[in-house]
């Protein structure tokens, strides 16, 4: 006898508040569970704790990011259970950057010493403040209380900037694992992987949508065999360019930070000078390309 | 000016308060006025941010409603 799908994703258990449940309670006491394994009345301690919860949080953020793009591209019961808790996910994933947020403070009021010479760069603490911001400020917002103080242009701003952002933080951090620093671990491929996974398929469905649009205002609009090829073959370099940060990495940020102003930049702008993202930029061309119509 | 400009344009002043909130923490960081002894170090950076965030937000926000006018 088989199981209907759409019966089964539409069982209270997996769905809006019992699902976050499901998933932050579990979550949570692995976390308490952790935190008696290792010594937290030092600062590799905590250390510890606060990779271990970034490796819970980050999964949840790249899930958020995802959710609406396949909907779009794949629609289906599963991507609308998606799309239909994606408020949830992103929830359990507040639980789990709540969790760092703890053990971070423990490590800048308590581990003042190791933090300030072991741990602190400006730009981190940049980059991870303005997403600590973000935050709560997504959270409030996704209640009632909090969304009837906005209009919706407001509400979308903030929400789509704070997703944007929240994904661009760990994408780096996973992408400089990989091509800067020497020996990343398996886990580091995954989530590189995932999180550019969950961001090329936004591109893909913007594409689609883009398509889509053009189809309805003028239904004889083609494109042309051109820009197919040149968009496709634009894609191709941009998915090369997404795995091969090893070999241009280097000379591409010498090159990026060579006028004194970008060096300046790189100092305390956010990301700067955005290597990370150069594939994902290479494939929104291609895909602009691949997706523009000609009546 | 055209549209894409103006738009443009737009953005960057939005944008702004955001920017120079970031710059002062690298002043204060780079130029030596504070240091890891600065007491509420943590909090003021925080309250920094917040401030120009919301500021760029409001900003946003006023030429969003101007548009719609």
């Amino acid at each position: 006898m088989g199981i209907d799908l759409q019966v089964a994703l539409k069982n209270k258990a997996i769905n809006q508040w019992r699902l976050f449940w499901l998933i932050s309670i579990p979550m949570s006491i692995i976390m308490v569970i952790a935190m008696m394994g290792v010594d937290m009345s030092t600062g590799p301690g905590v250390s510890t704790m606060i990779q271990l919860s970034v490796r819970w949080a980050v999964p949840f953020i790249f899930l958020v990011v995802a959710a609406s793009s396949v909907q779009t591209l794949f629609p289906g019961p599963f991507p609308m259970w998606w799309l239909r808790n994606r408020k949830y996910i992103g929830m359990c994933f507040a639980v789990a950057m709540a969790w760092q947020g703890l053990f971070i403070f423990m490590m800048s009021n308590f581990f003042r010493e190791y933090y300030f010479a072991d741990v602190y760069l400006l730009r981190d603490e940049l980059e991870g403040s303005i997403g600590y911001i973000f935050l709560p400020a997504m959270v409030v917002t996704s209640f009632h209380f909090g969304r009837k103080h906005l209009n919706p242009k407001q509400w979308k701003v903030l929400h789509k900037s704070g997703i944007y952002f929240l994904w661009a933080y760990p994408f780096s951090v996973y992408w400089w694992n990989l091509f800067y620093y020497e020996n990343p671990e398996p886990i580091d491929y995954v989530y590189y992987w995932s999180g550019f996974l969950a961001f090329t398929l936004r591109i893909a469905a913007w594409g689609k949508e883009r398509q889509q649009a053009a189809k309805r205002n003028a239904p004889e609009s083609r494109t042309p065999l051109a820009f197919k090829v040149l968009g496709g073959t634009i894609i191709a370099f941009g998915l090369f360019v997404s795995a091969s940060g090893l070999h241009w990495r280097e000379p591409v940020t010498a090159f990026l930070t060579a006028p004194k102003w970008s060096a300046n930049l790189e100092l305390w702008l956010p990301f700067w000078p955005f290597e990370p993202y150069l594939s994902l930029f290479v494939i929104g061309l291609g895909a602009m390309l691949v997706t523009k119509a000609r009546a | 000016m055209t549209f894409k400009q103006h738009h443009a344009l737009k953005v960057a002043l939005a944008f702004t308060p955001w920017l120079i909130s970031m710059y002062t923490l690298y002043w204060l960081e780079y130029g030596e006025i504070w240091t890891s002894e600065t007491a509420h170090r943590g909090k003021i950076s925080v309250a920094i941010l917040a401030v120009g965030m919301g500021l760029s937000f409001l900003v946003h926000s006023r030429f969003a409603k101007r548009e719609q006018k």
